[in-house]
């Protein structure tokens, strides 16, 4: 099946050294389309501890996607391995009358898992261990292997601006996108039984604002843009300086996210000495994230930093630090306040 | 050849399908066989499923009957898991179907044509209520609201028993014709949620039977 093809395509870019891992994106998120019930388990947006498991849990190993040009079969990720909303006995914790006796735990008590279960938890040992985050969405791909896998023709991606939904009036509920999106990024609502995904806030972008979760990061983390918007933060740093990457290109879905790799401190050696040169997360990780081409990416923004040190200006970095939020959202910078809320 | 005999019976009475008023009738028993891997409508499920066999059920034992306001199908098949609810993301019901042309040349294989299209009723466990479909091709099916299908299903002794039944006529513009003294014809699919089975990936008569509905 050809891929589908739209007239522009927005498109983000996650500026890995700079995220907090404050899940401030997540919660922006949550509150705002998935505290419905059915959608308690849902996280369309979520920050991942890398190295780690990730949510759902070793989704990395799952399959799906695309292989030299081939589908690439995969399965559905469980409950457990999403992670699920638990319900604690806090009745029974604070009003039970056993004091000590009585702990706080999920009221099934099936917590051997949950979502960000590992987070912040590192790699590598002491004192050389690193950590970093993964923010992850909805990919938006250019080939989207769940569109390509739904019979229904559920799936569809939006020619003026590429972003991909789920029309939940033809959605059955057969869960077949669940199983083709490498990236795992799509829940099953049970109660309404059918798919549901991160939406890249359509009706903001349709408002010119940027979704919740770039507008509300704290970290000037994420960039938007169409891809083909040349004053766009995301067309420089996308297409003129390539310092922003897909994450696992190698799943052939042509995603639509693309990360500034993260830089490493250096490690020490057994005396607590700087080991010049070197770095705290080895090429090896990243390369299993991004690919080779990871490389390139590091040495040119290792480069583009010896700029400012010789007293030059760079215009690749102040773009990523992003002294103007406006600059990030590629003209998506809308105050949301603004805006007439819908009636009911 | 489907005959639905005419019985004095209430409605809630045949719409049981474990009620004396099925025993006397005849039973046919169809044999099911899975729809072909190719035509599948998505690339993905053809080649995810190459290696894995779907439409496991090899057989429905099929009763019909009208009481002059409603035709109920009762349909019986083995099945040793009961699936009747989405127990986890990765886990699906056991579902019934049965198919009518809306014309009587419509393609039974490729669920209708864009000129020829087919109505279902679809029943599966967890649904509040059966849905009714009408499908012009693979992959198009569209539910049909207040088409007033009724379904009453018990599980025992490793199989189930489904009665599903609709008002006689044409009761919504683009459903099938269901008339007294009318010849159509009818098809019949089973899935096994066990196997994950769930759209095209079923059991299914694989010709239209004759449906004589008696005057």
């Amino acid at each position: 099946m050809a891929p589908p093809s739209v007239k522009h395509q927005l498109a983000a870019v996650f500026d890995m050294n700079k995220c907090l891992g404050c899940q401030t994106c997540t919660i922006a998120c949550k509150t705002l389309w998935t505290d419905q019930e059915g959608m308690d388990y849902m996280w369309w947006n979520i920050v991942s501890t890398v190295p780690g498991e990730g949510t759902p849990r070793r989704w990395q190993e799952m399959g799906g996607g695309f292989r030299e040009g081939k589908t690439n079969p995969s399965r559905i990720p469980t409950a457990r391995e999403f992670g699920r909303a638990w319900e604690f006995n806090y009745d029974e914790v604070l009003y039970g009358g056993e004091g000590m006796n009585k702990h706080l735990q999920a009221k099934d008590g099936d917590d051997a898992w949950g979502p960000l279960w590992d987070e912040d938890q590192a790699s590598g040992d002491y004192p050389n261990s690193y950590f970093f985050y993964l923010q992850m969405i909805c990919m938006h791909c250019s080939d989207p292997a769940c569109l390509a896998a739904c019979p229904r023709q559920a799936i569809y991606k939006r020619v003026d601006d590429g972003i991909v939904l789920i029309d939940e009036e033809r959605c059955n509920g057969y869960r077949f996108c669940m199983e083709a999106c490498p990236y795992k990024r799509i829940y099953f609502n049970h109660n309404r039984k059918v798919a549901q995904k991160c939406i890249l806030c359509y009706p903001r972008i349709e408002q010119g604002v940027a979704p919740a979760c770039f507008r509300q990061c704290p970290g000037r983390v994420r960039f938007l843009g169409f891809l083909d918007d040349e004053e766009s933060a995301v067309h420089k740093l996308v297409k003129v300086w390539r310092v922003a990457i897909p994450l696992h290109p190698e799943f052939g879905t042509q995603p639509n996210v693309y990360y500034v790799p993260p830089l490493s401190p250096p490690q020490f050696d057994e005396n607590g000495d700087v080991i010049e040169g070197s770095e705290r997360i080895p090429r090896e990780y990243l390369e299993s994230l991004f690919g080779t081409d990871v490389n390139r990416v590091l040495e040119l923004l290792k480069g583009e930093m010896e700029k400012p040190r010789r007293g030059e200006r760079s215009e690749m970095l102040d773009t990523l630090i992003a002294y103007e939020w406006k600059s990030m959202f590629g003209g998506f910078s809308r105050d949301p306040a603004t805006l007439k809320r819908p009636a009911g | 050849m489907i005959t639905a005999k005419r019985l004095d019976a209430p409605d809630a009475s045949l719409q049981d399908g474990l009620s004396s008023q099925w025993r006397p009738l005849q039973e046919e028993v169809l044999a099911l066989a899975p729809t072909p891997l190719s035509s599948q409508p998505s690339g993905y499920v053809q080649a995810s499923w190459a290696e894995s066999p779907y439409g496991t059920t090899p057989r429905v034992a099929v009763k019909a009957a009208h009481n002059g306001r409603s035709l109920f199908f009762r349909l019986a098949w083995a099945d040793e898991t009961e699936d009747a609810k989405l127990a986890d993301t990765d886990r699906f019901a056991d579902a019934a179907a049965v198919l009518f042309p809306v014309q009587d040349d419509a393609p039974l294989l490729s669920m209708g044509s864009p000129q020829q299209p087919v109505n279902g009723w679809y029943w599966r466990p967890d649904l509040e209520e059966p849905l009714s479909v009408i499908a012009t091709g693979l992959g198009t099916s569209a539910r049909q609201a207040g088409a007033g299908i009724a379904a009453t299903a018990a599980y025992a002794d490793g199989g189930w028993t489904l009665v599903l039944s609709r008002p006689l006529g044409a009761n919504r513009p683009g459903s099938a014709l269901l008339a007294l003294g009318a010849g159509t014809k009818v098809a019949f699919a089973v899935w096994q949620g066990s196997n994950r089975e769930r759209g095209g990936l079923k059991a299914i008569t694989q010709e239209w039977q004759p449906l004589e509905i008696e005057a």
